[in-house]
């Protein structure tokens, strides 16, 4: 398995495939880091994806060995992952529910990250699917801000833009998933 | 037409700027768009209007611009754990500086992030002090809750010492203002649990402020420790105390860790416990075990006092720490002030008494590095002038050389030796150090202990002896002298009771196996005395009523033969204590234990009574409860040595009974047990006496059977075993009756074999033997009938 480190600076390059390689790795690692934090928490108590995410950070990159775009982009990658994690979590869940899951419930406790009741994410899921056939530098933006937790400084440091440029966009996405969601089916509220 | 991803990008570029115009100039803006694009960037505006507080909610915080109640926000400062704070203003303008407002974030949800939030309010609210940021207001608005602070603009305590390059006087200084604060919201109940150099600013004015109590907690009056463990928050390992990284439960002496840990990384540049490069697991691994090295070793105009007193601050083990933060800030401004600070610089025997604490099975070859550090500890004290030592390092050195030490190589075969020499220094040092104790009551208590727990390993026959009887009777009086008046001056302190008890307990049992057992009453039942008037001071506290029983059991050990009725009725009375003890406290070993040693005290009078079957009850539930407790630790010396006792003694109350095949089986369990043990540390007279009592019962009982071959070598084997105890030092009485006995017992070997001259001479040794030992003529019970039977068998070789 490639060393993250490597795998960013790869990325960083120009190697596009670097970023297939790394957010199944990142994956893992953050499921593990998730499951290592929690691990002697009293049950109820969950951990905050930001965090989660600058732990993974702190943890799985070389910091002698990465420069300040190498972070950038380990954040974009740990959002796509963090992103993966709860939509998987929430469907785990669903599924549990609907009884077909026991066998989930020991991974599920061991990524009890902090979300809103499940089915929310997997509708939000949908919709920024949508979202991103009609804007992917927005789908990007939701993804960092809204999984990764990155702030708004954070998250132009990733998106290689402007704070003020994010916070504008941010309230775009805000408004197309809201009406996105309140539309309930996917496939309506396209641009016209 | 444009195309559509064109037609997008001028939405989207359209709704921002409409979005963010005054809702007047709404209208106008508009109308001026494209008819496609204006329909869009009103379904959008809709969207994000109409969308419930809850989709809100969800989906992000309120960006700059937003009003949030009368607050206009600014700009985002950050994220904290529970939520988003901004920098924001008054939108009425009423007041014009600007302020930071917090807003539940976007992405809790759980109830219990929203209890910690309005808990952070209501925190924040009972906390009025210059050096914690200021709650100003706080309210609802739009499904959102929100509080405002003062916005404090400045620099982390850390970065501010070197940017400023403040010289450490001032840096202690600046320091201080945050204890003054933590101290302040102690005092409060408040515990902050995150402190932080990113949570700990100084304003350009050179204020300190502490800020973000997003997961502080309001602890327990009554225990003063918080109710609930600690939320983990993985940036926040630099200042993490262990008990928190472990998710122990909390205290105040948490804050005082983290506090330390800034006061190192202010006086250093560094923190104690954060290495950059460190992962996750390393990082733990530092705060639970490392042991960081003296700030002045990283920054050399650190004073060594201030060493002290920030190691004092992050001692690993809470107790160790300064117990609030108060006694932190006393120590800074003494140190301030150029006055001694309270914190010890930590001395070669606290470094030991952490070694041995941290190795809890210590080896033979660890405990002699062990004593030739004491030994080193021990010579550089002694070139140090007494009177300036402080009373202090004498706790400490007793406590690691008596209390930690000793008790541990006790239950190590083969370190008599190790303990004798260990004894040697701590003696030297305590001889010095009582000279100078005056009325310093908890001194002369730490020394009447100290002479106590010398006196017992060097004496008492009850564990594996030293040897040196007169030396350990002059110890129990010195360790008398100094509890008495320590006493004198502290009549009803508890804990110079419970030692007085203790001592005299100790002491009574020493008396009696010196063969003075008048004495030896006399001091038992002053045992008693002391009990029962700690059990008075401590208002029936269990700790108290398991010491009484103590006291009692050696009264009950210490009254006489003769008055056999009273020894049995103070045995049954602190049988039933123990039991009454074991019931409400069952998982405490020491009661359940005594339980099983006072049954068979009870087996024993039976039997030296000859009452067989009343004997044989009491033997096998005694044997039955050494057995439970040594299967729970089957390497612990002193439980293998108590079952061997239990199982020879249900061997003779058998044989008593007439039931001497059913002996045999007990007698080889009570071999098997303390033959190893007697290989292992034949210097061990306790061992040694077991085992020749064992080995002499169960000769007996093989002669009976008429084996007569394994009954010579058990009976050689108890001879042997006594001749080598009496080898060193003259036999204590009841261990010479002991001796006879063996002697008479191989006699009976000899008689068996048909020997019968080498048996009437064994028989003439035993009885000179017997009469060796002073007062003969109180001989009772089966001593006195053993003692006859030999006399008539000289008798009857005579005739």
């Amino acid at each position: 398995m490639a060393d993250i480190t490597d795998l960013l600076n790869k990325w960083h390059d120009g190697d596009r495939g670097a970023f297939d390689e790394l957010v199944p790795q990142v994956y893992g690692e953050m499921r593990a880091i998730a499951a290592h934090l929690l691990r002697n928490e009293r049950k109820g108590h969950l951990l905050e994806t930001s965090a989660l995410v600058h732990e993974a950070y702190l943890r799985l990159v070389d910091q002698t060995r990465i420069n300040w775009s190498g972070r950038a982009h380990f954040f974009g990658a740990a959002a796509t992952a963090m992103r993966r994690i709860l939509v998987d979590q929430a469907r785990r869940r669903l599924a549990s529910k609907r009884g077909s899951g026991a066998a989930h419930q020991d991974l599920d406790l061991a990524v009890r990250v902090a979300v809103e009741p499940d089915t929310d994410v997997l509708a939000l899921n949908l919709a920024l699917d949508g979202l991103a056939e009609v804007d992917a530098e927005l789908a990007r933006l939701v993804e960092l801000r809204y999984f990764a937790g990155l702030t708004l400084d954070e998250t132009a440091d990733v998106l290689g833009t402007s704070p003020q440029a994010v916070s504008r966009d941010w309230t775009v996405a805000r408004a197309w998933l809201a009406r996105r969601l309140s539309a309930g089916t996917p496939g309506e509220g396209q641009p016209a | 037409m444009t195309p559509p991803m064109d037609r997008w990008a001028a939405a989207k570029d359209a709704f921002a700027r409409v979005h963010e115009a005054a809702p007047a100039e709404r209208p106008a803006l508009l109308e001026a768009l494209e008819p496609v694009i204006r329909d869009e960037v009103r379904s959008l505006l809709a969207a994000l209007d109409e969308s419930p507080p809850m989709l809100a909610d969800r989906v992000g915080a309120p960006g700059p611009g937003a009003l949030v109640g009368p607050y206009r926000l600014v700009g985002e400062i950050g994220r904290g754990g529970m939520g988003t704070v901004y920098r924001a203003v008054r939108a009425d303008g009423e007041i014009d500086r600007p302020l930071a407002l917090k807003v539940a974030g976007d992405r809790i949800f759980a109830p219990e992030a929203e209890r910690r939030f309005i808990q952070e309010r209501q925190i924040l609210a009972t906390l009025d002090h210059p050096n914690i940021v200021r709650l100003l207001d706080g309210g609802i608005a739009q499904g959102q809750r929100y509080f405002v602070m003062e916005l404090v603009e400045g620099r982390p305590i850390t970065s501010w010492c070197v940017e400023q390059a403040l010289p450490v006087r001032e840096r202690v200084a600046l320091f201080r203002q945050l204890c003054s604060a933590m101290h302040y919201a102690h005092q409060r109940l408040v515990l902050h649990r995150d402190l932080k150099p990113a949570n700990v600013l100084v304003t350009p004015a050179g204020q300190v402020k502490v800020l973000d109590f997003g997961i502080a907690q309001i602890v327990q009056a009554s225990t003063l420790t918080a109710e609930t463990r600690t939320v983990m928050h993985p940036l926040s390992f630099a200042c993490a105390s262990p008990e928190q990284l472990r998710g122990e439960p909390l205290s105040l002496t948490s804050d005082v860790y983290s506090l330390g840990t800034l006061l190192y990384e202010v006086l250093t540049g560094t923190n104690p416990q954060l290495r950059e490069d460190a992962s996750v697991d390393e990082a733990l691994r530092l705060v639970l075990e490392h042991e960081p090295a003296p700030p002045s070793r990283v920054n050399t105009s650190v004073a060594r006092d201030l060493d002290a007193v920030t190691l004092k601050a992050i001692a690993k083990a809470p107790a160790d720490r300064y117990p609030s933060v108060h006694e932190l800030d006393t120590d800074l401004a003494r140190w301030l002030e150029g006055r001694p600070v309270s914190a010890v610089p930590p001395r070669p025997w606290y470094v030991l008494a952490r070694f041995v604490r941290r190795n809890k099975a210590l080896s033979a070859t660890a405990a002699a590095l062990v004593i030739s550090l004491v030994a080193g500890a021990v010579a550089v004290t002694r070139q140090a002038r007494i009177a300036e030592r402080r009373f202090e390092d004498a706790r400490q050195l007793i406590h690691t050389t008596i209390f930690d030490i000793q008790p541990k190589l006790e239950s190590i075969p083969g370190t008599l030796e190790l303990r004798r020499t260990l004894i040697e220094q701590t003696m030297r040092y305590l001889e010095a150090v009582s000279a100078d104790a005056g009325e310093n009551v908890p001194l002369l208590q730490e020394l009447s202990s100290a002479y106590a727990q010398l006196a017992r390993v060097e004496g008492d026959i009850s564990t594996s002896t030293l040897g040196n009887v007169p030396a350990a009777a002059e110890r129990f009086q010195r360790a008398k002298a100094l509890i008495d008046t320590a006493l004198d001056i502290e009549p009803s302190n508890p804990e110079l009771l419970r030692d007085a008890t203790l001592l005299h307990s100790r002491m009574a049992t020493f008396e009696n196996s010196q063969g003075r057992p008048e004495a030896a009453l006399v001091t038992a039942r002053a045992a008693v005395g002391y009990a029962e008037r700690n059990v008075a001071a401590r208002r029936g506290e269990y700790d108290a009523r398991e010491l009484r029983a103590g006291a009692i059991f050696s009264q009950a050990l210490n009254t006489p033969a003769e008055s056999w009725e009273e020894r049995r009725a103070l045995f049954v009375r602190v049988r039933d204590e123990y039991r009454a003890l074991a019931a409400e406290n069952p998982a405490r070993e020491p009661v359940r234990r005594n339980v099983g040693i006072v049954t068979r005290h009870l087996a024993s009078i039976h039997y030296d009574t000859g009452q067989a079957a009343e004997a044989v009850a009491h033997a096998t539930e005694a044997l039955e409860v050494s057995e439970a407790t040594l299967s729970q630790r089957p390497d612990d010396t002193a439980l293998k040595i108590e079952a061997a006792t239990d199982a020879y003694l249900l061997g003779m109350v058998l044989d008593q009974a007439g039931r001497g095949p059913e002996a045999a089986a007990p007698y080889q369990r009570a071999l098997a047990l303390v033959e190893p043990l007697r290989a292992q540390d034949g210097s061990n007279a306790r061992v040694a006496l077991v085992l020749g009592e064992a080995t002499r019962n169960y000769a007996a009982n093989r002669l009976e059977a008429g084996d007569l071959r394994i009954a010579r070598r058990q009976a050689e084997a108890s001879v042997a075993l006594f001749e080598a105890l009496g080898a060193s030092s003259p036999l204590p009485q009841p261990l010479q009756w002991r001796y006879a006995s063996a002697l008479g017992t191989r006699a009976d070997v000899d008689a068996a074999e048909g020997r019968t001259r080498q048996a009437c001479a064994g028989y003439a040794r035993a009885r000179d033997t017997f009469a060796a030992a002073d007062r003969v003529s109180a001989l009772t019970g089966m001593v006195r009938r053993a003692f006859d039977r030999v006399r008539e068998r000289v008798a009857s070789c005579g005739a």
